[in-house]
């Protein structure tokens, strides 16, 4: 009875992980999403301070997600999103509008079908 | 993550389902339940190994769903008689006092061959010798001749077979193995005096059993090798 015992502690704790990491990635990419329109907002508002404080709060949740991402996307698409965080920066930091709504609008249709790819759906499960 | 657990949960379920539905004849020795395991743990834990693009995280998941629903599964399966039946399906008997069942065979897509095949492997040659044949949950067939053919035992003579036990071994390749000393009743100490009386060394003995009753077996070291 005891390895019974044993691997109904490891299921549910399994189980409880993933609930937790499927949530809080779930939540965490809605995050970032809304501060990165917020973002774009301010751009189009010439808030440059509010672009700024968006983006650095969108890297910040970006950041606090990143060692759950590797266990729903692959290294490959760890890369991308970095990549494009890196790059929206970049734009942000030269002073190119143009570009930076356009990689930011980008960014925000990526995280949106990432979102999508996690729901819980049986589109996602078959 | 969440999916991963959804995923593992329906793969279990479906394969079961599956393997259950093939029957006994595909799945020889495994019961389903382990077959389907043993597939999957080994799919599974290449993944990770071998494709570094993806999850590490995932897999691990996934054989800790696996390996835990396999326990839980068997645990059920010791407590609960119907979960048994559910999960490994019921010994069926197919031969009863030389007659073949042919409903159960049927039921079991047995072909006479499988079952003349099966029989020969237990050196049953004729169906009407048979008392009783089992097909079992792990494919196996489990034979029990009549009476009159099964073979003459001490206990039918009334004969006293004297109980040896197992030769145990104490010496092997020229190193006293004192772990299995209890099993024949032997001591170092007596190890020592037989060595002595059978004027041998430990370092030029190849192989020495002892059985519960004394008897010795020695094959010496071969020199020059």
């Amino acid at each position: 009875m005891k390895r019974f015992y044993i691997s109904l502690a490891m299921l549910a704790s399994v189980i409880a992980f993933s609930i937790y990491g499927h949530v809080t990635l779930y939540r965490n990419f809605e995050r970032i999403n809304e501060d990165l329109k917020q973002c774009v907002e301010a751009l189009e508002k010439e808030d440059e301070q509010g672009v700024f404080e968006h983006l650095s709060k969108a890297e910040k949740t970006w950041d606090e997600s990143k060692w759950l991402i590797g266990s729903v996307y692959s290294h490959q698409t760890k890369i991308e999103m970095r990549h494009l965080f890196l790059l929206i920066r970049e734009l942000a930091e030269s002073g190119d509008k143009e570009n930076f709504k356009e990689k930011t609008e980008e960014m925000i249709a990526y995280i949106q079908t990432s979102i999508d790819s996690i729901a819980v759906r049986l589109y996602n499960i078959f | 993550m969440l999916i991963v657990v959804i995923r593992a949960l329906v793969i279990f379920v479906i394969l079961n389902i599956l393997l259950r539905i093939m029957g006994k004849r595909q799945i020889g020795q495994l019961q389903p339940i382990e077959l389907v395991i043993t597939i999957l743990l080994s799919e599974i834990s290449v993944q990770p190994l071998t494709q570094y693009e993806a999850s590490f995280v995932t897999p691990i998941i996934t054989l800790v769903i696996l390996v835990s629903l396999e326990i839980i599964a068997s645990t059920l399966c010791m407590k609960s008689v119907t979960f048994r039946n559910l999960m490994q399906g019921n010994s069926l008997i197919i031969i009863r006092n030389g007659v073949l069942d042919q409903a159960q065979i049927k039921r079991l897509r047995f072909t006479l061959d499988d079952i003349l095949e099966a029989l020969r492997k237990k050196d049953v040659f004729r169906i009407e010798d048979v008392q009783y044949a089992i097909a079992e949950t792990d494919g196996s067939l489990s034979v029990l001749l009549k009476p009159e053919k099964r073979s003459f035992t001490k206990e039918d003579g009334k004969i006293n077979a004297p109980d040896y036990g197992i030769p145990s071994v104490v010496v092997s390749d020229g190193k006293i193995i004192q772990s299995d000393f209890k099993e024949c009743g032997m001591t170092y100490e007596k190890l020592v005096q037989k060595l002595n009386s059978l004027g041998k060394r430990p370092e030029d003995i190849m192989l020495m059993t002892i059985d519960k009753a004394g008897n010795v077996f020695v094959i010496d070291k071969e020199k020059n090798i």
